[in-house]
């Protein structure tokens, strides 16, 4: 039995050995017990496998051989085999595929090579191509980073084995210019490319190049790419192959009653939306039959008004939708399966930002059908590699229909790897090399509850609008098996401006969905960014919602719960938040207080003697301190005044204007702390705080996480910016003078004092050393002189008048020089 | 403990484990048996080795146990591969049985505090282990010197040794149940609360008026400028808090200066704040004096200075007591040239009027700060301008920020506001880049970088331990026992000259020697003082006197013994000894014994008084029975009778006047000291005092004619 042993445990089994086996059945043909028999089907299998695997590889002669080998032992490789049914029992092995489909669609993708995948480009950035490099890591194939010039340091370059970069910081010179990714690929030898999601990755054109050039593209073949990229091509792909769709009308007629006519045959409510309109301007809902007249004539004028064009189309109008998507895997060979559905309703911006799987209140027949209808559509368009098939679900009727199929690696992939155990990854590559899909539907079963949230760089009470900045902290709560962090950032990196401002996918998962959802929010309150605004708080309060909790999502989630879910505008220190505020505030105080101990290096020497404690001799050192509270997300700031002391004891005591008053302690060592945790104790109760502070728009950012608490408080810096006016005031001054004593012959006062005596009259004669004037000061008779010969042009003084330091006295002319003065004047 | 020590050290694999294993603190090692070594670690894990792999030879009558070692390495230094290097090369035999380990540390870990140097000593064998480095001469001399030393037996033996550890930490006998410690603690509570309330007082500066006017004009209190220019959250040791106290017919709180010491960008510094508060921050003669104290300081432990001027100059109606004396204002600026050109730097921030002769503090400082519209600097403001000479002119343009940043150049830093003053002055210090003239400090050689121990017994027990009647005696050590690091004190001589207490002691990991006294001070006590001090100037120890003295004994008998001449020779030590001192008054401090014991005129580096000292030529009592005498001599000669009412009278009015006089509010209101401290505060204060006065280079103390 060491045979079946053999064959079971080592999938890797090689064609020889495999020949060998099937060999050992010929010679010995009297064996032929069920666990025998089990181990030649599954080497049979296996063998199949191989065959296939070297058509797609263009080595034809190791299929003929294995088909050959395969036709000798009696087994029918055209037709199904006598021991399918035990096949399909044979674990880790796929459903025994139709051979001659196999042959012939590689032989139309014109694939002439001879390897499987060894190194993987990846056309993508952030945390979508560290995940990918992870797992081929794992799977030993060797990766290629790409990059733009923005991201020359980020963790993704990092991570690869190799990395090039491909331009400038605009993605449609970097990530979206296809002709450097091939040339990056054609530079490091890579003979795949992974196209991640976004940027290239639902580009035809692109696929089609890259399988041009030789390099296999990890994902579905450009046909399918294309198809499923238009949408209402693609709606009618699936209306005829009996998919549902949202029933509706699209076409040209626009008679009035012809359109009331479809809207019957689709059944109120319908929905009436211009045809070339967007955004949701100029729809109309039509609950009753009685207004549909009405509200086409309203919804034709808007449209001819804000479109130019007056066609609308009608549509079932669904109340309440939700968005449920499910996952679909197709290889080479014609195999399709499901791998469950992802509930993907709440959005925002129509961006999901959190996804969870299995969907939840649904029925397993629902499950079973939408799970079908999604491998129609899958092998509708011929798609082979991972896909996904959004459903809107209807929630008061429960039906579905087709919206569209995305034809890549979606972002919330990781629920389903979560929930079924799988690393979709993993088998991109290997449906990539030809192989086949390595469960089989059966096989692939749900286990738990998982969740995705997007941890997002926006700004929520801004109507989410993206961010960007410096992550000035970074610390996603610690990894498990529940919890997964799929990140391309890491403390100090700078979310761009250039790119999706996601910072991280947080997924958990738990026994069922309220496990899950605790975990969820647990991890939400672990997960610490600052110097970016995040939608961390949104999260956290969404996962807590009572109708969250409860399963009740659609896609106007969040748009309905609007009020309890948004930060209201400039909220107040309303009185159940104060008080934690106001103790955070008197934490960062405290921290703050004693952060430029814990900076020093000496811990022990006389300098941490002078810098430990803020000893006062007889009273205690305390100052004040205004900080303000950014409140959640950046809305409001509110400034609180505070007063500091240091307890001789080494604690802290924070008083506040408004009369709260807080005594922190340090519950071990002040010294003994190291980086941004702190143990402290505030008014007898002991938690553990993490406290973060840079420097941000000219003020000192503090953020604070205690238990489920996140607060953020700025103290600003002083400027010191110099006033310009004041120094071009004195600046004119100075010029003042200094240009009086450069004019020759002009008599200023040197000093300030009282004329005594006019020595000049206006029009005298001078002589250069002639006494001019004579004044008093510090109590003493100064003599002003003739600086020039001349003649006195002007005497700007009278005897007893105070006159001014640098003041003017005389202007004399210069007498001899007049032809000098004249040559001038020419 | 004692019967651990063995007379002998113990085979050396341990010796070769114990190097290798440094980095862990404490271990017992015994042998049991005859080959084998065993080493438990204090966490209780258990080492063995081989007796055979000794690499050192094997010697007789080597005993099975060996000393606890503290080995107080620090910061994990990088061992590996050094021990074995350091047993097969660098192992000196000496002819006596010594070995000594030259171990090599290399590696980025390795900083100054590796360089603590540990020994194990024995009777007969001795084993040093020297992180060598360049600086191995500094600790021991140079290396022949060691090698004497070490033959000599005179080892030098630092908290290592089973014998060693726990021998020198002082009991404490105090009863805090007692009636005597209860009465003594509320007493001295008292004393302390009255302290705290005096300092209170001071600490709001000048009257209410004023500090509203000064905080219209955006500016701080000195305090709390003092408070922005130092490093966040760090100490200040602010002296002379309670200066000018009574002392004028108008309140001057703290003298109308706040001076200290605190560290700016981990340099420490004097800071020197008029408080304009106060009579315009106009000079008292104290507020000279204090000024001056504060230069002294700065020029004898080498700190840079930083003056807050705020001062309309000389307080006119006193100018015969501020002007024309030769420790009067003119030398504050004979300081300023004299510390500026001994590299000590000069920092003035002009934060509001500096007028006449305070004009000089900017424009003698080696740099200067001027802030926008409070900043004024002039010899002479408007009102003189125009008496003088008639012209009007603002004080803006007279001396503003603008026209000396601009056009005199009297000031270098043009100031927006106040913080911003303070901000350039901070950057100021961090520019001084002091890097030689630091290094050359004591600092080096004595910061042991250690981790400091604590008293074992509370600081506040101090409270409970001095007696309220001051003629009642204390175990000064008892005081000793709350200051020093682990209680720890080697009392030297202990058996000589009892009512002298002297030793050596760590506080905060500084190395000091304490006098301490027990009574009066007969001439053995004398010479045991003048013994001690010589010991630790011949070793650079900063010396610390405890002063609780009546005085040196009187009577035939110790006159007969010369205690003039024993006495002579501790003053002659204590006023030539080159090494920090700071004196602090914890009880009486009576004539002569207030010389020899470093009072303020042997220049100590600080001088501190606890609530309840008392200091004058001679007890009150006895000044009156004294006095009383005299006088009714006097009286008998002219034939008048003194009435023993009258008598009476005239001794209380002596008493109460020496009373009055004796008080420490008195003396620290006339700046006899740096201050009154709350006792339980002394161990800090001592310790931010040493480290302030451990930056300068240590001298050489030479000494002038001892009578022998």
């Amino acid at each position: 039995m060491s045979l079946v042993f053999f064959v079971r445990r080592n999938r890797a089994t090689s064609y020889g050995r495999l020949t060998h086996l099937l060999s050992h059945r010929r010679s010995s043909p009297g064996h032929h017990d069920l666990l025998l028999l089990r181990t030649y089907a599954a080497a049979a299998a296996r063998l199949h496998n191989w065959a296939d695997a070297a058509t797609v590889q263009g080595r034809r002669h190791a299929a003929i051989a294995s088909i050959n080998v395969l036709g000798e032992f009696g087994f029918d490789p055209a037709v199904s085999i006598p021991s399918r049914f035990l096949l399909s029992q044979v674990q880790n092995l796929g459903p025994f595929p139709s051979l001659s489909r196999g042959v012939s669609s590689s032989a139309s993708a014109g694939i002439e090579r001879g390897q499987p995948i060894r190194k993987i480009l990846i056309a993508n950035r952030g945390e979508i191509a560290c995940r990918v490099i992870r797992t081929a890591k794992r799977l030993g194939v060797k990766t290629v980073a790409v990059y733009s010039e923005a991201d020359k340091d980020a963790l993704h370059v990092r991570s690869a084995d190799e990395a090039v970069c491909i331009g400038p910081p605009p993605a449609q010179l970097s990530y979206l210019s296809a002709q450097a990714i091939l040339a990056a690929a054609h530079r490091t030898g890579a003979d795949a490319v992974h196209p991640g999601y976004g940027f290239l990755s639902e580009n035809a054109k692109f696929a089609e190049l890259c399988v041009d050039n030789g390099i296999s593209f990890i994902g579905p073949p450009a046909s399918a790419i294309h198809w499923m990229g238009d949408k209402s091509a693609s709606k009618k792909l699936m209306s005829s192959a009996g998919v549902p769709v949202v029933p509706g009308y699209h076409g040209e007629d626009q008679n009035a009653e012809f359109l009331k006519s479809e809207a019957s045959k689709i059944g109120y409510p319908i929905l009436i939306k211009p045809t070339l309109g967007g955004g949701g301007k100029g729809m109309k809902i039509v609950e009753d039959e009685r207004d549909f007249l009405e509200c086409l004539k309203s919804a034709q004028r808007e449209a001819l008004t804000s479109f130019g064009d007056n066609r609308v189309l009608i549509e079932k109008y669904i109340a309440r939708p939700r968005h449920v998507e499910v996952q679909v895997f197709a290889d080479k060979h014609g195999n399709v399966v499901h791998l469950f559905e992802r509930d993907c309703s709440v959005q925002r911006r129509h961006q999901k930002i959190i996804e969870e799987a299995p969907a939840p209140l649904l029925l397993g027949a629902f499950r079973a059908s939408i799970g079908e209808a999604a491998v129609d559509a899958t092998k509708a368009v011929g798609y082979e590699s991972a896909g996904t098939v959004e459903f809107i679900v209807d929630t008061i009727s429960g039906e579905f229909y087709f919206m569209e199929m995305n034809t890549r690696l979606q972002v919330e992939h990781p629920v389903t790897e979560m929930v079924t155990g799988q690393d979709l990854v993993e088998w991109q590559i290997n449906v990539a090399n030809g192989e086949l899909l390595p469960l089989t539907q059966a096989q692939i079963t749900l286990s738990g509850h998982a969740f995705e949230a997007r941890i997002y760089a926006e700004n929520v009470p801004r109507g989410f609008l993206p961010a960007a900045g410096v992550l000035h902290h970074y610390r996603p709560p610690s990894v498990s098996s529940m919890v997964r962090i799929e990140t391309g950032v890491e403390k100090g990196d700078l979310v761009s401006v250039h790119y999706d401002p996601m910072i991280a996918k947080l997924v958990v998962w738990g026994q069922d969905r309220t496990s899950a959802l605790r975990k969820l929010h647990n991890c939400l309150s672990e997960f610490q960014v600052a110097g970016v605004p995040t939608n961390i708080e949104f999260l956290k309060k969404l996962s807590t919602h009572a109708s969250f909790v409860a399963g009740e999502v659609e896609t106007n989630f969040i748009e309905h719960f609007k009020e309890q879910l948004l930060p209201t505008e400039n909220v107040g220190l309303f009185k159940p938040l104060q008080n934690e505020v106001l103790q955070s505030a008197a934490l960062v105080a405290a921290v703050n207080s004693l952060k430029q101990y814990c900076m020093t290096s000496d811990k022990v020497g006389p300098d941490a003697l002078w810098l430990s404690s803020a000893f006062r001799v007889n009273h205690q050192h305390s100052q004040t301190m205004d900080i303000q509270w950014t409140g959640e997300e950046n809305t409001a700031k509110n400034s609180l005044s505070l007063e500091i002391t240091h307890k001789k004891s080494g604690g802290y005591d924070v008083k506040f204007q408004t009369g709260e008053h807080f005594e922190i302690m340090s519950n071990n060592d002040w010294h003994a702390q190291n980086g941004a945790n702190y143990n402290l104790d505030i008014d007898g109760l002991s938690s553990n705080v993490d406290f973060v502070s840079y420097v941000q728009d000219s003020s000192i950012q503090f953020q604070i996480w205690r238990g489920d608490i996140h607060h953020q408080f700025a103290l600003p810096l002083q400027t010191f910016e110099s006033s310009d006016n004041d120094d071009q005031n004195t600046d004119a001054k100075t010029h003042d003078k200094i240009n009086f004593e450069t004019k020759a012959g002009v008599v200023i006062a040197p000093m300030a004092g009282l004329v005594v005596k006019v020595l000049a009259e206006r029009g005298k004669l001078v002589n250069k050393g002639d006494a001019l004037l004579v004044m008093e000061a510090m109590k003493m008779e100064h003599v002003v002189r003739a600086p020039i010969t001349g003649v006195v042009q002007s005497a700007n003084v009278l005897v007893g008048q105070q006159i001014k330091d640098g003041a003017v006295l005389f202007n004399i002319k210069e007498d001899s020089e007049d032809g000098a003065d004249n040559l001038e004047n020419a | 403990m004692a019967q651990l020590w063995s007379k002998s050290l113990p085979k050396s694999p341990l010796l070769n484990w114990f190097v290798r294993k440094q980095s862990c603190c404490c271990f017992i090692a015994k042998r049991i048996s005859p080959n084998r070594d065993e080493v438990s670690l204090g966490e209780g894990s258990i080492a063995s080795t081989d007796v055979e792999l000794n690499p050192l030879p094997k010697r007789e009558g080597l005993a099975p146990l060996i000393d606890q070692y503290a080995a107080q390495q620090s910061c994990g230094l990088p061992t590996h591969g050094i021990a074995s290097q350091a047993c097969s090369h660098d192992i000196i035999e000496s002819s006596k049985g010594l070995y000594l380990f030259k171990q090599r540390l290399t590696g980025r870990n390795v900083s100054s505090s590796s360089l603590r140097p540990t020994f194990i000593a024995g009777h007969h064998h001795a084993i040093k282990i020297e992180n060598g480095f360049a600086s191995e001469k500094k600790h021991f001399g140079s290396p022949a010197n060691v090698e004497r030393r070490w033959r000599g037996h005179n080892m030098h033996v630092r908290r290592i040794s089973s014998v060693y550890e726990g021998l020198n930490v002082l009991k404490s006998s105090v009863d805090t149940k007692s009636e005597g410690y209860v009465a003594n603690h509320e007493a001295m509570e008292g004393l302390v609360a009255e302290l705290r309330q005096k300092i209170q007082k001071v600490c709001k500066g000048g009257s209410a008026k004023a500090v509203n006017m000064l905080k219209s004009r955006k500016k701080f209190l000195p305090r709390e400028r003092i408070n922005h220019l130092l490093d966040q959250g760090s100490s200040f040791l602010e002296l002379s808090q309670l200066a000018g106290e009574d002392l004028y017919e108008e309140p001057t709180p703290s003298g109308g200066i706040i001076t200290g010491i605190g560290m700016i960008h981990k340099r420490l510094c004097v800071l020197v704040a008029n408080d304009p508060t106060v009579k315009g921050g106009t000079y008292f003669p104290i507020t000279v004096k204090k000024h001056l104290r504060a230069q002294e300081i700065a020029a004898q432990c080498n700190l840079p200075c930083i003056y807050f001027v705020d001062s309309g100059g000389a307080n006119l109606p006193r100018q015969a007591e501020v002007f024309p004396d030769k420790d009067h204002f003119g030398r504050i600026f004979y300081n300023q040239a004299l510390m500026s050109e001994s590299g000590i730097p000069q920092i003035a921030l002009v934060l509001g009027s500096c007028t006449a002769g305070g004009a000089y503090v900017p424009a003698m400082a080696d740099e200067s700060v001027i802030v926008k519209e409070n900043g004024t600097v002039f010899l002479a403001g408007p009102p003189l301008v125009k008496a003088a000479t008639g012209e009007i002119v603002s004080a803006e343009d007279l001396g503003g920020a603008a026209l000396h940043c601009k056009v005199s150049g009297v000031t270098d830093h043009f100031a927006n506001d106040e913080l911003h003053a303070l901000a350039i002055g901070r950057k100021i210090v961090s520019n001084l880049h002091l890097a030689g003239a630091l290094r050359k400090g004591f600092k080096d050689l004595t910061a042991c970088h250690v981790e400091v121990k604590d008293p074992l017994y509370s600081a506040d027990e101090i409270y409970g331990i001095i007696p309220t009647d001051q003629r009642q005696s204390y175990d000064i050590r008892s005081i000793i026992a709350r200051i020093t690091d682990g209680s720890e004190f080697d009392e030297f001589k202990k058996l000589y000259g009892t009512t002298l207490v002297t030793g050596f002691a760590q506080i905060f990991g500084q190395q000091v020697g304490i006098l301490g006294n027990n009574g009066v001070l007969f001439p053995e006590s004398a010479l045991k003082g003048a013994h001690f001090i010589e010991l630790c100037a011949q070793r650079h120890i900063p010396l610390i006197f405890l002063q609780n003295i009546t005085g040196f004994m009187v009577g035939s008998r110790a006159e007969a013994s010369g205690i003039a001449k024993a006495g002579a020779k501790m003053v002659m030590a204590v006023a030539c000894a080159k090494v920090p001192k700071i004196t602090v008054v914890v009880g009486g401090s009576y004539g002569a014994g207030n010389y020899a014991m470093c009072g303020r005129s042997y220049s100590p580096n600080f001088l501190f008084f606890w609530p309840n000292a008392s200091i004058s030529v001679m007890g009150g009592s006895q000044a009156a029975g004294v006095l009383a005498q005299v006088e009714r001599t006097s009286l008998h000669r002219q034939g008048i009778l003194w009435s023993p009412e009258d008598e009476e009278k005239f001794k209380a009015n002596v008493t109460r006047k020496y009373e009055q006089e004796g008080s420490p509010y008195y003396a620290t209101a006339r700046l006899w000291d740096d201050g009154v401290i709350d006792p339980v505060d002394t161990r800090h204060i001592l310790g931010l005092c040493l480290s302030a006065s451990l930056q300068k280079a240590p001298e050489l103390s030479r000494y002038g004619v001892f009578r022998m």
